[in-house]
Formats: C-alpha cells, sequence, structure tokens
C-alpha cells in the first residue's frame, strides 16, 4: 500500500452504489450503467476507463447531478446527489467556455454565482487560478484567441477557482496534441498534489489513466460495468513515457480485451 | 475605407451608366428622367423641406412599429423555443404568417383601422413580429447545449441560465434576427404609407404615390433612391456596432 492508497481508508467521498441506468433510443434499450457501486475517498484520483458506450461518461454525469440514475444511489459526503453543486465542478471534452465572455469573464462565471465573495475576492481568485494554470497574461484575451491547450487550461481555472473539493473531467485532453497533452498532465498532476483535491477522469485513454490515477477502475461496454480496479503505485510525477508506466498500461489493456467485445482506443 | 470606395465607385459607374443610356436616347426621358433632373427634385425638396418632413414621419412610424415589433417578437421567439406547446402553437402561426407578403396585411389594416396612424403601426408590427420571433426561436435553439450544462455544473439556474448564458449565446442570431426585422418593418411601411393616405402625415411611401398619381418619374425614382440610402444608413448605423463587436469577441469572419 503506497501513500496515495491509503486515503482510500478514509471516509468516501463520493460513494456509488448499486447504480444503473437505461439508455434509450428508439426501439433499443441497453444498459448504460449495470449495477455499478465505487466508493472514491477524499483526495484520491481515479481515472475510468472504458470502451466508448461504457457509460463512463454517464457515471460522471450522474456525480456531476447533470442526469440522474435510474435505480442505485450517488452520494457525496454522504449526502444524495439531487443536482449540480458548488462542491462538484465540472470539465467537459470540449472547453465549453463561453465566446461571449472573455477569459477573466469565464472563470469569474462561476465566482459570480457565489453571493458569499465580495467583488474583490472574485478577481482575486480568478487572476491566482489563471495565474496556476499560466494563464494570466492573457486574462483579457478572448476565447478564439487562444489554442485548444490554453482553452483547457482556463476550463481547468474556471471549474477550479470556486475551489470545490471534487473535479470532474470528462476526457478534457482527448482533442488536444501529444504535446500539448503531455504539458497538461504535469501541471494537472501537479496543481492535484498541492491541492488534494477528488478528481474523477473519464478516459479512453489507458495509457493516460494509468500516468494521472492513483487508482484505474475499468469498465466494459453494452451492458456498462464496472470489470476491474487497479492501484497505481508509481511515485509522481508520473512521466507518459516510462517504461514502467506502460508496462502497467498494457496489463489494463490486456484486462479490457479480455472483458470487452470493443477495444479502447490505443494509447497514444 | 477601400470598401467604401469600392462601394462608392459602383454606385458612381452605375450613374454614369444611367446617364449614358437617357443621353443616348435609349429610353424616353418621360420613363427615365436623367440622374441630374432626379437629382435636382431631390434638391427642391429638400429646400422646401418636404423631404425633411416626410422622413421625419417615416422614420417615427417605422421606430414605433419597430420598437413593438421586437418588444413583442423577442420575448414570444424565447417562449416558443423554450416551451414545446408555444412552438407548435404560436411559433407554427408565425412561420406560416411570414409567408403572407405584408403588403397583404394592408386591407385589414384600413378596414379595422380606418386611415390613421394605428392602420401604419399595425401593418409594421405584424411584418416584423413574425421574423424577429423565427430569428429568435431558431437562435436559441442553436445554441450548443454544453453551454447550459457548463452553466448548471457552476451553479446557475433557470432564469439565470437565459440572461447570461442562453441569450448571449444566441446574440449573433438574435442580432441578424433583429436586422431582419429591421428590413421587414421598412418594407411593411413603405407598403403601408403607399395605400394608406392619412391627413396625419405624408410619409416616404405617400410621396412616392403621388408621384406616380403626377407621373413625376423625378420623384418617384428620388425618393426610391431615398429609401434605399435610408436603409443601408441604418444598417450601418443601427447594426454594425453589434457586429463588429461579435466578430471581435466571438471571431466569426466579416
Amino acid at each position: 500500500m503506497s501513500a496515495e492508497r491509503s486515503v482510500n481508508t478514509l471516509r468516501s467521498k463520493l460513494s456509488v452504489r448499486n447504480v444503473s441506468k437505461l439508455f434509450r433510443t428508439g426501439v433499443v434499450q441497453a444498459h448504460a450503467l449495470d449495477d455499478v457501486s465505487i466508493e472514491i475517498a477524499d483526495g484520491e484520483f481515479v481515472c475510468l476507463v472504458g470502451p466508448s458506450g461504457c457509460g463512463k461518461t454517464t457515471l460522471l454525469n450522474i456525480l456531476a447531478g447533470l442526469e440522474s440514475p435510474d435505480s442505485g444511489t450517488v452520494q457525496c459526503d454522504g449526502v444524495d446527489i439531487a443536482g449540480p453543486g458548488p462542491e462538484r465542478m465540472m470539465m467537459f471534452q470540449e472547453s465549453a467556455l463561453f465566446p461571449w465572455l472573455t477569459v477573466l469573464g469565464n472563470v469569474l462565471f462561476g465566482l459570480k454565482l457565489r453571493p458569499e465573495l465580495s467583488a474583490a475576492d472574485r478577481e482575486e481568485a480568478a487572476v491566482a487560478h489563471l495565474r496556476l494554470v499560466g494563464l494570466e497574461r492573457f486574462m483579457h484575451s478572448n476565447i478564439h484567441e487562444l489554442s485548444g491547450g490554453m482553452r483547457q487550461r482556463v476550463a481547468l481555472a474556471r471549474a477550479l477557482a470556486p475551489n470545490p473539493r471534487v473535479l470532474l473531467m470528462d476526457e478534457p485532453f482527448a482533442s488536444l496534441d501529444a504535446m500539448t497533452r503531455e504539458q497538461l498532465y504535469d501541471d494537472l498532476q501537479h496543481i492535484w498534489s498541492t491541492r488534494r483535491k477528488t478528481v474523477v477522469f473519464v478516459t479512453h485513454n489507458v495509457r493516460e489513466a494509468v500516468c494521472l490515477g492513483g487508482r484505474v477502475v475499468l469498465f466494459s461496454a453494452h451492458p456498462g460495468r464496472l470489470i476491474e480496479e487497479f492501484g497505481v503505485d508509481l511515485p509522481r510525477p508520473r512521466n507518459m513515457n516510462s517504461t514502467d508506466l506502460a508496462r502497467i498500461a498494457s496489463e489494463l489493456t490486456r484486462s479490457l480485451r479480455l472483458h470487452g467485445r470493443c477495444e479502447p482506443e490505443a494509447a497514444a | 475605407m477601400k470598401r467604401f470606395a469600392n462601394a462608392l465607385g459602383f454606385f458612381a459607374i452605375l450613374i454614369a451608366i444611367w446617364e449614358l443610356a437617357v443621353r443616348a436616347g435609349l429610353v424616353p426621358s418621360v420613363l427615365l428622367p436623367a440622374p441630374a433632373a432626379v437629382a435636382r427634385y431631390l434638391g427642391e425638396a429638400l429646400r422646401d423641406g418636404t423631404l425633411l418632413d416626410a422622413v421625419g414621419i417615416t422614420m417615427q412610424r417605422l421606430l414605433a412599429g419597430y420598437a413593438v415589433g421586437l418588444l413583442l417578437g423577442l420575448p414570444l421567439g424565447l417562449l416558443t423555443a423554450r416551451y414545446r406547446l408555444w412552438e407548435d402553437t404560436l411559433g407554427m402561426l408565425a412561420l406560416g404568417l411570414q409567408t403572407l407578403p405584408s403588403v397583404c396585411w394592408v386591407p385589414l389594416a384600413i378596414l379595422w383601422f380606418g386611415q390613421t396612424e394605428g392602420a401604419m403601426l399595425f401593418v409594421v408590427v405584424m411584418g416584423t413580429v413574425g421574423s424577429v420571433m423565427i430569428a429568435t426561436n431558431n437562435g436559441v435553439r442553436s445554441v450548443p447545449p454544453i453551454y447550459v450544462r457548463a452553466a448548471r455544473t457552476m451553479g446557475s439556474r433557470s432564469f439565470h441560465i437565459w440572461m447570461y448564458v442562453i441569450v448571449p449565446a444566441a446574440l449573433p442570431h438574435l442580432i441578424s434576427g433583429m436586422k431582419q426585422g429591421w428590413a421587414f418593418a421598412w418594407r411593411s411601411l413603405m407598403a403601408a404609407e403607399i395605400f394608406v393616405s392619412i391627413l396625419t402625415g405624408f410619409g416616404l411611401g405617400q410621396l412616392l404615390h403621388y408621384g406616380r398619381e403626377l407621373s413625376a418619374m423625378d420623384q418617384v425614382i428620388g425618393v426610391m433612391a431615398l429609401i434605399v440610402a435610408i436603409g443601408l444608413l441604418a444598417d450601418k448605423l443601427l447594426f454594425a456596432p453589434w457586429e463588429s463587436f461579435m466578430y471581435r469577441r466571438w471571431g466569426l469572419k466579416q
């Protein structure tokens, strides 16, 4: 048991019990999620991996409170999740930044929904988080002027600025080029190490999951089920290209192949 | 500046061709007076005040009708975008009425309101409201759902989402809808003014109408040119600032 794994012994931050969700398209009914249970401890970095259609994004949406399960319970800090909440922020595959606002305006959006903060507090928090992702200089830029990687950094700053305990990430780096992505892996690991957020990170990239996660949870598709869990004990910061990481990743890939008909995308 | 010069050059060439056609006797000057004759009419009408009065009256009617059209069309468009029932009922009616040329409202307006300003206003509003409503509806429906999802995770709720996410996200569509509404209002008013002769004011449409009655071609063409010029000018003054803001912020192509 590494230090990272030992946080698991703490009380669960997020708790998913026997969650099922049906997905209907026309006449076809499929289990997007079939009796999925998972406990996530405070400060843990968990990656959900599986082929497309395995319901990992659905699970993330349920944790975010954007969707509700057909059966089962989902709790945060022992309280049922009934909708989005200030302790859980989400980051999407596309940046989902608002093009009618500047970079600063985007980061301020969530902060403005906190009535307890003064205008000065909001401004300070927004600028501090832009500094954290290295984009302080660009706070007055328009969104369309930023590269894909910069946009995701802004989205990360926007999600972190209201200081949530839980960060839900839905393939946030999937549409970026490899070099930008690796830079963001470093940044995200650094931010997680210093801020100890609980992170649930959805990806179909096994290597990405091993690089980031303290625990990697594998899902199968049709029906979406939890098939296996792996603890990753590699020291941080982890390098995407290390042989240890590659070895674990290939082990996971083998396990996924064994369970699923669909293969996940090859690691980048 | 270069684009302005291009436009200017183009219109200069058009007028030159027109002048040449008249001089060469290709068309009888009763049907097509020379540009100079039209300019002379415009100059005289400007001096004796007819033109300014007519423009003033027309703009008053236009702005009143357009304002009412927007005040009705924008909220109704939001309603049809939000509620299926509104879209299936009022939205359908608006879509159907869009196929009705606005001049078709004139006979009804005259019978209902008589030869009054009310009839004018009615025609302009009917011409504007549908197009604004439909454009608003389309604009709101084309807002990417991910914006709403992102806003919800940050704690934004119903009314806040509408005010701070959906309306700004739909802004490019709303502006083009308002622009289209403006064009429809302008057309409707000209149709109304040509057909409704009332005592409370003599607008550009009426000037056009009496030009025809008097077979004064210089007046007819002069007023037509003025209507086009005002339309272009209003477009640049009312909408260009919004559009350039959107181009900067959204990075849309100009």
